[in-house]
């Protein structure tokens, strides 16, 4: 994994995101094809495990102490951080919730060939939609989350306030 | 006849009306298990695992071969009796039944084994555990085996997958 170039890569500059450089494009600029369709994707840490997500999906990505304690989201699917240090601030339904994770290690733009759909038999045997994919990384697979489908599913899990009777 | 030149996947005389029947045969809970040979097309070391959110447990995760990514299904955690280790050295066959392809992982692979129909006895009636896929137990010179019916227990994995946050 590419290590980011600039720590201020991961801050967000008047609510849109600064440019993400990595180290080594400035060797390669011709990386991807330009005609090639492309995405820009989150990478994220819970626990012992990375996840990436689109960017489109996030609205801001901030430290743990400057959000709203009611709007944290310290346990989902994805599993518990060990520690709570940043806050993935997504729009839902009327309102917008943080995903706790222990770090966001970075943004990449990656061909829309690597977002790949999970195997047949994966995708049988999984039943959250928030598991949308799969995208392939240095020739690891790492889950591709739809984050606003992630906490929605949280908050309609049973026993929850709110949440829908079945 | 079996040509190792054509691989796993070949069709072999494994008809009903063959002298032997062709199997692939794991070492899994601490026994010999086989399944059709058919099914098999190869046999792969396990890569690092991407274990995948909301994914029952007998769904260890996923790896790349050959730029493909496979799932990784573990029987053992399927029928309740515990997991098998993964270590570097780890080995899964890679199966193909019906529209699901999947690594099959093992404590061991034996390889292909040849047994005579006539030896091909019914299983114990039990219907918990492993017992519950078995369409056939046998005896070959390396001992007893059981002859696990894959394409059922596969499907039945499927069936059984508890959908997420349904244990939370």
């Amino acid at each position: 994994m590419r290590p980011l170039a600039d720590r201020a890569d991961l801050e967000w500059e008047g609510g849109r995101l600064s440019a993400p450089r990595f180290l080594g494009d400035e060797e390669d600029p011709a990386r991807h094809d330009e005609r090639a369709p492309v995405a820009e994707i989150v990478l994220f840490q819970v626990g012992t495990h990375v996840f990436a997500a689109p960017v489109r999906d996030v609205v801001r990505i901030g430290t743990v102490r400057d959000l709203a304690a009611e709007d944290l989201v310290l346990e989902s699917a994805l599993g518990a951080p060990f520690t709570h240090q940043r806050g993935i601030v997504v729009a839902v339904p009327g309102a917008e919730r943080a995903l706790v994770v222990d770090q966001v290690i970075g943004f990449r733009t990656v061909l829309e060939a690597d977002v790949q759909p999970l195997p047949a038999f994966a995708a049988a045997c999984i039943h959250s939609g928030a598991l949308s994919g799969l995208v392939v990384l240095d020739d690891m697979p790492m889950p591709f989350i739809d984050l606003p489908t992630l906490l929605a599913e949280h908050a309609a899990r049973p026993g929850r306030a709110g949440a829908a009777a079945p | 006849m079996w040509d190792p030149k054509a691989g796993f996947g070949q069709r072999m005389d494994v008809g009903p009306r063959a002298q032997e029947a062709w199997f692939f045969c794991l070492r899994l809970l601490g026994g010999r298990y086989a399944f059709e040979a058919a099914l098999v097309t190869e046999v792969v070391r396990l890569g690092p695992l991407t274990r995948l959110p909301a994914a029952p447990a007998f769904l260890t995760g996923v790896f790349t071969h050959r730029g493909e990514v496979l799932p990784v299904l573990d029987i053992a955690q399927l029928c309740g009796q515990g997991s098998i280790p993964l270590r570097p050295s780890t080995r899964a066959a890679i199966v193909h039944c019906g529209p699901w392809k999947v690594a099959v992982v093992s404590e061991a692979v034996e390889g292909l084994i040849t047994v005579p129909r006539r030896a091909l006895e019914t299983p114990p009636a039990e219907s918990t555990g492993v017992a519950e896929f078995l369409s056939g137990v046998a005896q070959d010179r390396l001992g007893a085996v059981a002859i696990l019916d894959m394409p059922r227990l596969v499907e039945a994995a499927r069936a059984r997958a508890i959908p997420a946050g349904a244990s939370a």
